[in-house]
């Protein structure tokens, strides 16, 4: 009996400090929210920062994350003090944190951090948790500093046409050859979608969530060095530890999280901007953007910071690499490299051991990188590459010599250094002695005869390129172009290299669907493939056969479809100056029934990145109609 | 007209393809040297690019997934992760006796500064026996490599 009174007094004084200590809790919590709303804490930019709080177009905010589940409160989407009142109120929260679960104060541990330097909790009065999986995945990261990484454009995959960026988390103590086991945090559109159709619409529409994700930093070179054979920048920035944590501390409270993903502006490198202005709370890039976000654009806004860059590095992809190793090889050389990797050579033939040492490992690690590159390509042939491979790395090792290889230069120019990528111009035209202005506008991003410095030889990519005209004679202003989207690439093939070139555009085109050339504005869809030869480094031809689809109302709703030639070439005679010249023909046969040529002589000069001047002469039209145009036109490129 | 113009804007987008892969949990056992990631051609319409890619992609404060806790291999698999990953060019540098992937793996396995020069050494002159075939895996090259390491007067304190 007395045994139970005991325990039953026990019960209540417990009971009665539970009771007791909810309502310090709640005197607590109402001093911290009174305390919020006297330094207006709910409207402060970087509480917008960490919501992702972006303004609406008829007032308000709203907040980019989609998940519920990334807000305390029910209106945390959309009302700030709603959300900083219940996130005040969870870290209150006594939660155990589990593999499944988080206590508020770590599953929301950029919040907690900067409301506590804020409001100065009382560690008394608001007990603070201990967060062991961030703590462990923090120790494992290991942050020192904060890499931007910029994998340059391929236009073989027009999904990263413009490039990519990721941020690396440089681990303390590793040098320049270890940062391959750095992680990296990476933004990209989630999705399973294997039809490219509907991943394409969607991803420009906005139909992926984006997610972050965390991966060994080996896994990015891997896909852009090696499988993508695309150049990468590494970018070491100048960040605190304090920023470098915050940044951290972000990505652990947005990992989980879904955001609504478009193709040109919120997208990978949108996303790095705002995780760095989260790191360095007066630092506001992403806001910069309102359009477009293209990588190189980004990280040249980034790199404006004051004193931001510690340094630049290079990182060659596999193909400039070897491309690098063969030029500097002599021909004798480059046939025993190809006779090697085919397997008609074996490593002991005479014809190699007559080599010095050092010429000979240099050419077996040669044909075996040659072999990985065809291995990478989607060769399918494994076996007999592997079997080859295999052979090449034993004779390799038994050769008691460095590797004589050279390092790839340096470009002098590097990726976030080239001309901005919108592009204003304005010409004059003389078109079969009419006089006519001519304005365009293009977003992006970059044609065959724009400046070269920093950007893919060969690739041209524009989007939304658009063309006005003025007829002086006529006093008439009206559309000459809206190209959509237009794609060439034109990369020299090789002994070792043999790349498919081709191009796609598709938009609306003044043409001369009936007697009276250059007049009606028609729908086009043009596809070609070829090859291009690189005579000199300064000096390339190409050909292609060119198909064309044509769409107007006139026609009566057909497509009239044409079918011909396009050879052209391009020189270089110093490193500003670009010459190129081609011609087309398209024969279209059905209801047209005409034979379309277009001859174009085209210069282009550039003094610097940010201006450059054209001048262009052509011949269009029906084949026995056409009519001859001048221009010299001025082109001003903008970040 | 207007079909055109809607079939034609898909068809150019369909080059950008499926960006996605799927979550797996990598751990580097099992993959074989000179497997290819295969069938990404690095040609025309090549597809993967921007979206998430490779085997150890974790999402972030995701929770405990095979090696992987919250997204970070955890540190007793790090090395094999790395083997899994980096076959191909491990093997390269070892036959060299030098290179990044070298580097970072003895990183991985703690070897100290003043030991590098023999584990590098040790794996040029061992290459045979490490990478024993043209078909092995990483947890056979792993298993060599440590036997290597075992019987090798520098470089025993490492081997596990």
């Amino acid at each position: 009996m007395h045994g139970l009174n005991r325990l039953f007094s026990l019960l209540i004084t417990v009971s009665l400090f539970l009771v007791s200590s909810v309502a310090v809790s709640e005197d607590y919590l109402q001093e911290l929210v009174d305390r919020a709303d006297k330094l207006n804490l709910h409207e402060h930019p970087y509480w917008f920062k960490l919501l992702h709080y972006k303004p609406r177009t008829f007032g308000g905010y709203r907040s980019e994350v989609l998940n519920r589940n990334f807000f305390n409160s029910e209106q945390g989407h959309y009302n700030s003090r709603a959300e900083l009142v219940a996130t005040l109120e969870a870290f209150f929260s006594g939660l155990q944190e589990t593999d499944d679960q988080q206590n508020p104060q770590c599953r929301f541990i950029a919040r907690y951090h900067w409301l506590d330097s804020q409001l100065n909790f009382d560690p008394n009065r608001l007990e603070p948790r201990t967060c062991q999986r961030f703590t462990d995945w923090y120790e494992t990261i290991d942050p020192h500093q904060l890499t931007l990484i910029f994998p340059a454009g391929t236009d073989n995959s027009p999904s990263s046409m413009f490039g990519h960026t990721l941020i690396r988390i440089d681990r303390k103590d590793q040098s320049e050859q270890t940062r391959l086991s750095s992680y990296s945090i990476n933004f990209a559109a989630e999705t399973d979608e294997t039809n490219g159709i509907a991943f394409a619409y969607k991803g420009i529409m906005g139909g992926y969530p984006g997610r972050f994700s965390i991966m060994p930093y080996y896994e990015k070179v891997n896909q852009y060095n090696q499988m993508e054979n695309r150049d990468i920048w590494e970018y070491q920035l100048n960040f605190t530890p304090e920023e470098i944590d915050r940044l951290l501390r972000h990505a652990w409270e947005v990992g989980q999280s879904d955001f609504a993903y478009y193709f040109f502006l919120q997208n990978c490198s949108y996303r790095l901007l705002e995780l760095l202005d989260i790191a360095r709370p007066g630092m506001n890039t992403a806001d910069e953007f309102d359009w477009f976000a293209i990588p190189g654009d980004t990280v040249y806004v980034a790199l404006q910071q004051e004193g931001i860059l510690k340094q630049a590095l290079y990182r060659p992809s596999h193909r400039t690499r070897l491309n690098h190793i063969l030029d500097n090889m002599s021909a004798h050389e480059q046939l025993l490299v190809q006779e090697l990797a085919e397997g008609s050579r074996t490593v002991d033939d005479t014809a190699l051991l007559q080599l010095p040492a050092s010429r000979r490992a240099l050419i077996y690690e040669t044909a075996y990188d040659f072999l990985q590159y065809q291995l990478n390509s989607g060769d399918d042939n494994r076996d007999a590459i592997a079997s080859t491979s295999y052979k090449l790395l034993l004779a390799r090792s038994k050769q008691d010599q460095a590797s004589p290889a050279s390092p790839v230069p340096v470009p002098e120019v590097r990726l976030d250094q080239g001309h901005g990528s919108s592009r204003v111009a304005a010409a004059y035209v003389n078109v079969d002695h009419h006089d006519v202005l001519e304005l365009k506008i293009r977003p992006a991003y970059h044609d065959l005869l724009d400046p070269r410095p920093g950007y893919t030889e060969g690739a041209q990519i524009n989007f939304f390129d658009l063309t006005l005209r003025h007829d002086f004679d006529q006093d008439k202003t009206r559309l000459h172009a809206l190209r959509l989207v237009d794609i060439t690439s034109l990369v020299g093939r090789t002994d070792f290299f043999k790349p498919v070139s081709w191009k796609f555009n598709m938009g609306f085109e003044r043409w001369p669907i009936d007697t009276h050339p250059d007049e009606r504005l028609v729908f086009s869809l043009n596809a070609g493939g070829g090859m291009t030869f690189s005579l000199a480094d300064s000096f390339k031809l190409f050909g292609m056969m060119d198909a064309t689809a044509l769409g107007h109302d006139e026609l009566d709703n057909s497509v009239e479809a044409g079918l011909g030639p396009n050879l052209g070439m391009i020189w270089d005679p110093v490193d500003n100056w670009r010459i190129l010249a081609q011609s087309r023909v398209q024969r279209f046969a059905g209801d047209l029934d005409l034979t379309y040529i277009e001859h174009t002589l085209a210069q282009s000069f550039h003094w610097n990145r940010d201006s450059a001047i054209r001048l262009e002469w052509q011949r269009r039209g029906p084949e026995h109609n056409t009519e001859d145009s001048l221009s010299i036109s001025w082109h001003w490129y903008l970040k | 007209m207007k079909k055109l113009i809607t079939a034609s804007f898909l068809s150019v987008m369909a080059m950008s393809s499926a960006n996605a892969a799927p979550n797996n949990v990598g751990c580097g056992l099992g993959s074989m040297v000179f497997e290819g990631k295969s069938g990404i051609p690095e040609q025309v319409l090549a597809a993967t690019t921007n979206g998430t890619f490779g085997n150890q992609t974790f999402g972030i404060s995701s929770g405990t997934l095979g090696c992987a806790k919250d997204g970070v291999v955890q540190k007793y698999a790090a090395a094999e992760a790395f083997t899994g990953a980096n076959m191909e060019k491990l093997a390269r540098d070892m036959s060299v006796g030098q290179g990044e992937a070298l580097e970072t793996m003895a990183e991985l396995m703690g070897i100290a500064e003043e030991h590098k020069a023999s584990f590098f050494q040790a794996s040029k002159d061992n290459f045979s026996t490490i990478f024993a075939s043209e078909n092995v895996t990483s947890e056979e090259v792993l298993t060599s490599l440590n036997k290597v390491m075992a019987s090798d007067q520098v470089l025993s304190q490492y081997a596990v």
